[in-house]
């Protein structure tokens, strides 16, 4: 039975992860794989900072990249991550957004907004009309997501 | 030896000449800009972004009215609003979405405001803290070759370029070479200036 325990422990793990796994994706940003990039208005709200733009998503079947430029179109951060496991990375050069740990909680809330999958209990998305909204409850951040009209018709 | 020194006088010469032909340009701007109370135009702006491998063209109209009030309407492709009016931000989307973002502790956005209204208006070339400038008169423009001297603006610009009709002082196209390697080439038509802009167009409530 002892030969068995690291087994079962990490059958254990992997079913609980499975369970923070929210796969849905007429819920998410889906992003078409038509080649050409979506456009969504972005809006990031925290507790004492709001950051704006416009996010432009690519994805093909396995991966998905992204930037999110700021009004005038200066690039504020790029993001890029797998469609089947919603992992993300965030890269960014300027601001807070260049601290690690700002990007790593970013990457999380992205990957959720993208693929739907979420890593995080405290991390849910929904849906209203055309707008996503991906509700971090952990760091208190709301991120929204409204596609622009020229990709909505 | 004689010769030597000649060429060096003459060097010193052309030298004297360029800085001061520089120095002339650049108070003909700043002394117009400073007069800009308001400003109207229309522009259009190509964006290409190297990561998605794009280039992404917009047309719209902006207003601004001195010292921070900013109207920034794109027109083409999508229709969308993004007004300034001190540290308040409003987005709107032509489908009746907005979103009313407080930009007071969003140091990083206000730089790159300020940036872009300064640059759009001309009024970057007389804060030499933030940029080392440089000027030349090519084909009946002035350009400006603008270089960031402080690390926060380095990290976003490696350079920027603004062209100036020579005879009126007023921003032609203004080219933004980010560290990222993307570049942002906004082009300006229509450009009126000191006119009534009625206070409610940059109301956000």
């Amino acid at each position: 039975m002892r030969r068995f325990l690291p087994l079962i422990s990490l059958l254990l793990t992997l079913s609980s992860c499975a369970g923070l796994r929210q796969a849905t994706p007429a819920e998410a940003l889906g992003a078409g794989d038509s080649g050409r990039a979506c456009r969504y208005t972005f809006v990031l709200e925290g507790e004492s900072f709001g950051l704006s733009g416009i996010c432009l998503v690519k994805s093909d079947s396995s991966q998905f990249r992204g930037s999110v430029i700021n009004e005038f179109g200066v690039r504020l951060f790029d993001f890029q991550g797998s469609v089947r496991t919603g992992k993300t990375e965030v890269s960014a050069s300027a601001g807070p957004l260049r601290r690690r740990a700002v990007r790593k909680i970013l990457a999380q809330d992205i990957g959720c907004a993208v693929t739907g999958i979420s890593r995080r209990a405290s991390l849910q998305s929904s849906k209203d009309d055309n707008v996503l909204i991906v509700n971090d409850t952990k760091y208190k951040l709301k991120l929204k997501f409204g596609l622009m009209p020229s990709d909505n018709q | 030896m004689k010769k030597s020194v000649l060429s060096l006088l003459a060097c010193l010469a052309v030298c004297s000449v360029c800085a001061q032909t520089q120095k002339e340009m650049i108070d003909a701007i700043v002394e117009s800009s400073s007069q800009v109370s308001t400003m109207s135009c229309r522009f259009e702006q190509t964006k290409r972004m190297d990561l998605l491998d794009e280039e992404i063209k917009s047309y719209g109209r902006m207003d601004v009215k001195m010292p921070d009030c900013l109207r920034w309407e794109y027109e083409k492709p999508y229709s969308y609003l993004f007004q300034m009016n001190g540290h308040k931000l409003l987005m709107d989307q032509s489908g009746g979405r907005r979103d009313v973002v407080d930009l007071a502790s969003n140091q990083m956005f206000q730089m790159i405001s300020r940036i872009i209204m300064d640059s759009m208006t001309g009024q970057c070339l007389r804060n030499t803290q933030l940029f080392d400038v440089k000027m030349e008169s090519v084909n009946g423009e002035w350009q400006a070759l603008l270089n960031p001297r402080q690390k926060e603006i380095r990290s976003l610009f490696s350079k920027l370029c603004i062209a100036f009709d020579a005879t009126t002082h007023t921003v032609r196209r203004v080219v933004m070479f980010e560290t990222s390697g993307d570049t942002t080439l906004i082009e300006i038509s229509g450009t009126q200036l000191n006119i009534p802009l009625d206070e409610k167009i940059f109301a956000i409530d």
